[in-house]
């Protein structure tokens, strides 16, 4: 049986993405193609909002009022903002990469290495994403710091990763963490 | 009794797509493809032809016209490739690396397997041969499928047709060469069943989606864009930096 393994998987993986990609038949049309000035986490909460979600104030607080339904409340409610939250900072990244594809498909310049570079930055940040999000379902999201630094490093490792592989056009400007053009006109 | 109506009902439907092509001027837009189906119905006639009166050279014929049409087949790829990816030259720089990968990966596995004392690339039958080479091919569709939603590229409903037709009959034949390889004659009986009933199904997307001309759909507002390409990139890659930087300082504030 093994030997055919590989054949069926390649079958039945060309059926499913048939599947898929006729039954969205996305278009690009109704992109703004404008990548926005502002950092994309920034746009969907203010910081007070955040740092009182994660901070932990308001859970030491209730945990003073010493009722422990209103405590299960707070944390359910409160998980929930968190996973929402982070379910917009996704979304937000979602639809940076998809006005990037669009409004560089058409670009005679475009580079593979470069567009290889940036999904796996994108992927990256999707990872860390997700496991900011496992960590909130699992430990809710008061006190993550430490976890969070945690995963932080990670995904910092895995970001820098790539540009030891991928030393193309874009360099790490150490400073700010951001990628510049090398001799580019930014 | 059957199979010989699956053979007549995909005959009519190929002189059907045919006849459709030259009434709406679709011959010039896709000419691999109606080159591909007038290649089809020939040598279904062709083949008919030899069963009927010299039935004893039917397995050679069969076995050489397939080969033939498996290159036409590489027509059909050419065709989604260049009909679908002209208006976006980003999109077709990535397709062409990604191609290049997937030669890079089959050479390297034919020469792993020469390495290992093996053939070059060990085929026993004729059945493996087209099977490894419809493998390539259901490979390189995966990889412009795949180029397609990455870059959201938007069919017509034509090159829509061609693509979901060819990729159903790619995807099929995978499986059942695969398994017409390995079980031999156990599978022979239901080969002759499967065979015609899914061409049959290919042949109907085909028809419905090339009925009447219906043009991919270019690029709007994007292609007077004239940004420097690495600066767009720069701008993604820094948004994305910035991004996972706020997230992790906002959970530690």
């Amino acid at each position: 049986m093994t030997p055919i393994l590989p054949y069926i998987a390649l079958g039945l993986a060309l059926f499913l993405l048939l599947w898929d990609f006729l039954r969205k038949r996305r278009t690009s049309k109704g992109h703004s193609f404008v990548i926005p000035d502002e950092p994309l986490s920034d746009l969907t909460l203010p910081s007070e909002f955040t740092s009182r979600v994660f901070g932990a104030t308001d859970a030491e607080f209730v945990a003073r009022q010493g009722n422990r339904q209103l405590k299960r409340l707070f944390a359910k409610q409160r998980k929930d903002i968190a996973l929402a939250w982070l379910r917009c900072a996704r979304a937000d990244a979602a639809a940076l990469m998809r006005v990037h594809r669009a409004a560089v498909r058409t670009s005679k310049q475009l580079e593979p290495l470069v567009e290889l570079r940036l999904a796996w930055a994108y992927g990256v940040y999707l990872t860390y994403c997700n496991f900011l999000a496992a960590l909130v379902r699992l430990h809710g999201p008061v006190n993550l710091q430490r976890l969070a630094n945690y995963a932080d490093s990670r995904s910092e490792y895995l970001h820098e990763l790539v540009g030891r592989f991928l030393p193309v056009h874009l360099s790490v400007n150490r400073h700010d963490g951001d990628l510049h053009p090398t001799g580019g006109t930014t | 009794m059957f199979t010989e109506a699956l053979w007549w009902a995909a005959n009519f439907l190929e002189i059907l797509i045919l006849a459709r092509a030259f009434k709406a001027g679709l011959i010039r837009a896709y000419p691999y493809f109606y080159s591909y189906v007038g290649f089809v119905l020939l040598q279904d006639l062709f083949r008919f032809y030899i069963y009927s009166f010299k039935p004893e050279q039917y397995s050679r014929v069969y076995w050489s016209t397939e080969f033939v049409g498996l290159l036409f087949g590489w027509g059909i790829l050419w065709e989604i490739y260049r009909a679908a990816l002209v208006p976006f030259p980003g999109a077709v720089r990535n397709a062409r690396a990604l191609f290049c990968l997937l030669w890079v990966l089959v050479f390297t596995k034919a020469l792993t397997n020469v390495w290992g004392g093996k053939a070059f690339w060990p085929i026993t039958t004729t059945v493996e041969m087209e099977r490894d080479l419809r493998v390539i091919q259901a490979a390189l569709l995966i990889a412009l499928i795949c180029v397609f939603r990455y870059y959201a590229v938007a069919l017509g409903r034509n090159l829509n047709g061609l693509t979901r037709g060819y990729g159903l009959f790619l995807a099929s034949s995978v499986l059942y060469l695969a398994f017409r390889a390995n079980y031999g004659s156990w599978f022979q009986v239901y080969w002759v069943y499967l065979q015609p009933a899914v061409y049959l199904a290919v042949l109907s997307i085909w028809v419905h989606a090339m009925w009447t001309p219906y043009p991919a759909i270019s690029p709007g507002t994007e292609s007077k864009m004239h940004h420097d390409y690495l600066e767009i990139a720069a701008a993604t890659s820094r948004h994305l930096g910035r991004a996972r930087a706020s997230l992790s300082r906002r959970i530690r504030a």
